[in-house]
């Protein structure tokens, strides 16, 4: 679960977020879109740990309601160059090559891309690269998964392939989940609950009817629910 | 084009070009390559010049690696840690510049006169590069690699490891590389004092000698041991920055 209340990070001049409260119950997919420099990153780094806070309170905890376990998916892969694909899998593990290798290849093959375990990330493509990426966090086993717009960087093939994964891995196991995103039909297509943010403030949550949309992505529901989210986006003037 | 075919070409350009020049200036000034290599093959045969290249690459090697081993970790902490890097950078920068060849009286008067006077002026050259080549590279690491180490919850020695030392490593080899040039220089003139072996004391000895042959046989010596400790460094880069390899394939 994850839960925050009045989070305010104040940059200056309008800039960061303010009086964030939010309250993601376990097991559930958060999409958080808005335009650029309205916040996103932000309050994902703030609940990743990686930004300290001016005020208010975050709470985030597990299924036995003690901490949970974080882990972040960024929108650059940041995988280590030196480092093979399956060394960068287990970068988080302890132990020596003969217990972690196992662990790599179960998770590369989760993620469909145990075939490449010994090569280095330069060796990859973009798409690969960030299924590593995402294998690197979910090997530690996270109760909470944070998403820095994870398919922003990769075309439009990559990108639908990438998607439907990712719902499989859900599927598979229901992590509590937030992830940012610019697309208005990613966020429909994974998320349970969609926050749009602007100017550093969640303006609205919205209940996707089509949750976990998986194949409706051309039918004609999919483009009416498009069409509404737009709306509610450019209602206030959020600017882009 | 293999590598071995551009070595060839290498040595046949200068060495034309030294012709070039022997015929301009006169052979009395420069001699010409092929009685220069004769002589020097005599050297070899008659096994005089081993024991000067012996004492200059141990100094040198010596002086590398020491300033390696001190230099890195050095570097890797100002790198990571801006209060160090805030109170040691203003040092180094004023000390990096400083001929450190004009400290050899003092080297000689605190170390002795022997080989540890020679090697410490050959570690202060190269320890302030190491540590600044080290330092930028840490410096220059994205971001999003301090994120992953902070989610993953390394630990201080794994981020060392995993990712300070690697992200470092490839300055590091570029700076040891342009050290060796200065070290040669520093070396050949640490070593015409209060010796009597070494490449720097050989080379000297035949100049004031006026025995040009044997001053450009030294010379020439030297030039082979620079070469050798560069591909040296080439393997050592090949070996412990295997992914620069697959990273630089394809830039044209």
């Amino acid at each position: 679960m994850i839960k925050t209340q009045n989070l305010t990070i104040d940059y200056g001049n309008d800039n960061g977020m303010f009086d964030v409260d939010l309250m993601i119950q376990e097991g559930e997919i958060y999409a958080l879109i808005g335009p650029s420099g309205c916040g996103k990153t932000t309050l994902l780094h703030a609940l990743a740990g990686l930004l300290t806070y001016d005020n208010g309170i975050i709470e985030i905890t597990n299924r036995q309601g003690s901490a949970a376990k974080l882990g972040l998916v960024q929108q650059k892969d940041a995988l280590f160059p030196w480092l093979k694909v399956w060394e960068n899998t287990v970068l988080g593990l302890s132990g020596d090559k003969h217990t972690k290798l196992p662990v790599a290849i179960s998770q590369l093959k989760a993620l469909e891309i145990d075939e490449y375990l010994e090569v280095y990330p330069a060796q990859l493509s973009g798409g690969q690269r960030q299924r590593v990426s995402i294998a690197r966090t979910l090997v530690s086993e996270p109760d909470v998964l944070l998403l820095d717009e994870p398919t922003a960087s990769l075309d439009a093939f990559s990108k639908e392939a990438l998607q439907d994964l990712l719902l499989k891995l859900h599927f598979n196991k229901a992590r509590t989940t937030l992830f940012v995103t610019h697309s208005i039909e990613e966020a429909l297509y994974l998320a349970d609950k969609i926050l749009i943010m602007d100017k550093g403030r969640i303006k609205v949550t919205y209940d996707n009817p089509l949750q976990h949309s998986y194949g409706l992505r051309d039918e004609p529901e999919f483009y009416e629910q498009v069409k509404v989210l737009r709306t509610l986006m450019n209602r206030g003037g959020m600017s882009g | 084009m293999a590598k071995w075919l551009m070595r060839l070409y290498a040595f046949i350009a200068i060495h034309l070009v030294w012709y070039l020049l022997s015929y301009r200036l006169g052979s009395y000034l420069i001699p010409r390559p092929d009685v220069v290599w004769i002589y020097l093959f005599g050297l070899i045969f008659k096994g005089t010049i081993f024991m000067h290249v012996l004492f200059s690459v141990f100094r040198i090697l010596a002086a590398m690696s020491v300033a390696f081993l001190i230099g890195v970790p050095i570097g890797l902490l100002s790198g990571v840690n801006k209060p160090i890097d805030k109170w040691l950078s203003p040092i180094i920068y004023l000390l990096f510049p400083i001929p450190k060849i004009a400290f050899l009286p003092i080297f000689m008067g605190l170390f002795g006169l022997g080989d540890l006077s020679k090697i410490i002026l050959l570690f202060s050259v190269l320890i302030f590069q190491l540590i600044l080549s080290a330092r930028d590279g840490v410096k220059q690491i994205p971001i999003e690699y301090h994120h992953v180490v902070k989610t993953l919850k390394l630990s201080k020695l794994k981020k060392v490891m995993k990712l300070y030392l690697p992200s470092a490593l490839p300055n590091v080899i570029s700076s040891l590389r342009v050290g060796v040039g200065i070290s040669m220089a520093v070396l050949f003139f640490g070593e015409n004092y209060a010796t009597t072996y070494g490449m720097g004391y050989f080379i000297m000895n035949n100049w004031t000698m006026v025995n040009y042959k044997g001053m450009f046989a030294g010379i020439v010596v030297l030039a082979i041991i620079a070469a050798g400790l560069l591909t040296g460094i080439d393997l050592l880069e090949r070996k412990l920055c295997r992914w620069l390899t697959y990273e630089q394939r394809h830039i044209v």
